[in-house]
């Protein structure tokens, strides 16, 4: 391809200095040439103050270039020297009233009191804990705060809004397309509400657990017992969306 | 990055006003043999030269004999593409404008026939290509303007410029392997 270019190009290049050397012999015409010198006398001076416009117009432009480009390089930076997020200590502010999810478990309507991740998660530079099959909550104050022993661990994907006391551990989640979903941890085996009428199944977690299943207008929850304990994951969007965020549900204490 | 955007500097205009003023009788001469109308020439001119002020890097890259061919090509195809416009007014207001038809460009047969070949065939075998595909080529690979300047130098969308180029190869090589040449053996 670039062999072939390059005799274009060169073909090309030799067809045009062949144009110009004969228009260089059609210019000894004196009637051409006078014609091209009259024209040159007449709009000389026009088309040189033209060209000089252009040079003050670039100069503005080129002050204007620069000084965008200082704004960016300053706004890279500012952007660089932040520290890294910690995204399952990220503070969010919460939205005031009641939370959003209304799973079919009469513990859950009551009305139940956020308490901000804000309220004990300090925002820290240190880097989040990475995750592994027991997850290690290491900046504490929300590892305190969650009182259950299982919890989310893909901190990438499920940004947490905010956890709710009661007689079992709630934590409020939303994902990255903005579904809302709610993990309940029950101390002790426990049967959870379930929406009338949800299309109920059997299936088998990636750790091979049974969980039940249940999918209805309201949205989809996944139930299973570890270790003595209930656990359950509720949401909005599809009966996958929940089943991912069960599969991401480990031990961490 | 700041450095580059110091360096080209305000000279730029300096440096046209002295190719301009360097080369006027080819740059007139060349405009008036096309447009065969002095006031035509003169805007043709003008358009080159305002226009040259985003090439002055390939400008001042060029050893002189192929800068004036440039210049005179870059005046060649603005004084063309005014006499098209100018033509074009003329067939609209008569209602027999003519769409330009793009066609699949295929271009394949090209890649067998080039490598073999001398450059006077080539020549030949360009001069054998209609005008329009002829100038596309020049600008793009003489002129080195890139499809969004061309489209807008020919009146054209880059989609079009593009399909115009590869149309204009392909039937370069076409007439390369039928042995064709510009005197018309094709």
């Amino acid at each position: 391809m670039a062999k072939h270019d390059d005799l274009l190009e060169q073909a090309l290049a030799e067809i045009a200095m062949e144009e110009t050397n004969r228009l260089k012999a059609q210019l000894h015409d004196p009637a051409l040439r006078d014609a091209a010198d009259s024209l040159y006398v007449r709009h000389r001076s026009r088309l040189l103050a033209k060209l000089q416009a252009r040079k003050k117009r670039r100069s503005y432009t080129r002050f204007f270039q620069l000084a965008a480009s200082v704004l960016l390089v300053i706004g890279a930076w500012q952007v660089f020297k932040q520290p890294v997020k910690d995204m399952l200590n990220k503070p969010v502010p919460l939205t005031s009233g009641a939370p959003t999810f209304v799973p079919a478990t009469p513990a859950l309507l009551e009305t139940p009191t956020l308490v901000p991740a804000t309220a004990t998660a300090a925002p820290t530079a240190s880097p989040s804990p990475e995750p592994t099959a027991t997850l290690t909550l290491a900046p504490t104050p929300l590892a305190d705060a969650w009182g259950g022993t299982y919890f989310v661990t893909s901190k990438e994907k499920y940004t947490l809004k905010g956890l709710v006391p009661g007689t079992m551990h709630r934590a409020e989640f939303t994902d990255a397309d903005g579904n809302a979903y709610t993990f309940a941890e029950y101390p002790q085996p426990t049967l959870p509400s379930i929406e009338k009428g949800a299309q109920l199944q059997y299936v088998h977690l990636p750790d091979g657990t049974v969980a039940l299943t249940a999918e209805g207008p309201q949205g989809a929850q996944v139930i299973w017992d570890v270790d003595g304990r209930t656990l359950s994951v509720f949401t909005q969007a599809s009966l996958n969306e929940a089943l991912a965020m069960a599969g991401d549900i480990q031990k961490i204490k | 990055m700041l450095f580059l955007l110091l360096v080209d500097s305000p000279q730029d205009a300096d440096f046209l006003s002295d190719l301009y003023q360097t080369y006027y009788r080819l740059l007139y001469g060349q405009a008036l043999c096309v447009l065969r109308n002095a006031q035509d020439a003169e805007d043709a001119v003008s358009t080159a030269m305002i226009r040259l002020t985003s090439k002055i890097d390939v400008l001042r890259s060029l050893p002189c004999n192929k800068l004036e061919a440039y210049l005179v090509i870059t005046v060649k195809n603005t004084a063309i593409n005014a006499y098209r416009q100018r033509k074009r007014r003329v067939a609209r207001s008569a209602g027999t404008v003519e769409d330009l038809q793009v066609s699949d460009p295929g271009t394949s047969p090209e890649h067998q026939v080039f490598s073999s070949l001398g450059v006077e065939r080539v020549k030949n075998a360009i001069r054998a290509l209609p005008q329009r595909e002829q100038q596309a080529l020049m600008m793009r690979y003489f002129q080195q303007l890139t499809d969004d300047e061309i489209a807008r130098d020919l009146g054209l969308k880059p989609v079009s410029v593009r399909a115009l180029i590869s149309r204009g190869r392909a039937r370069l090589a076409e007439i390369l392997m039928q042995g064709g040449d510009a005197d018309g053996q094709t």
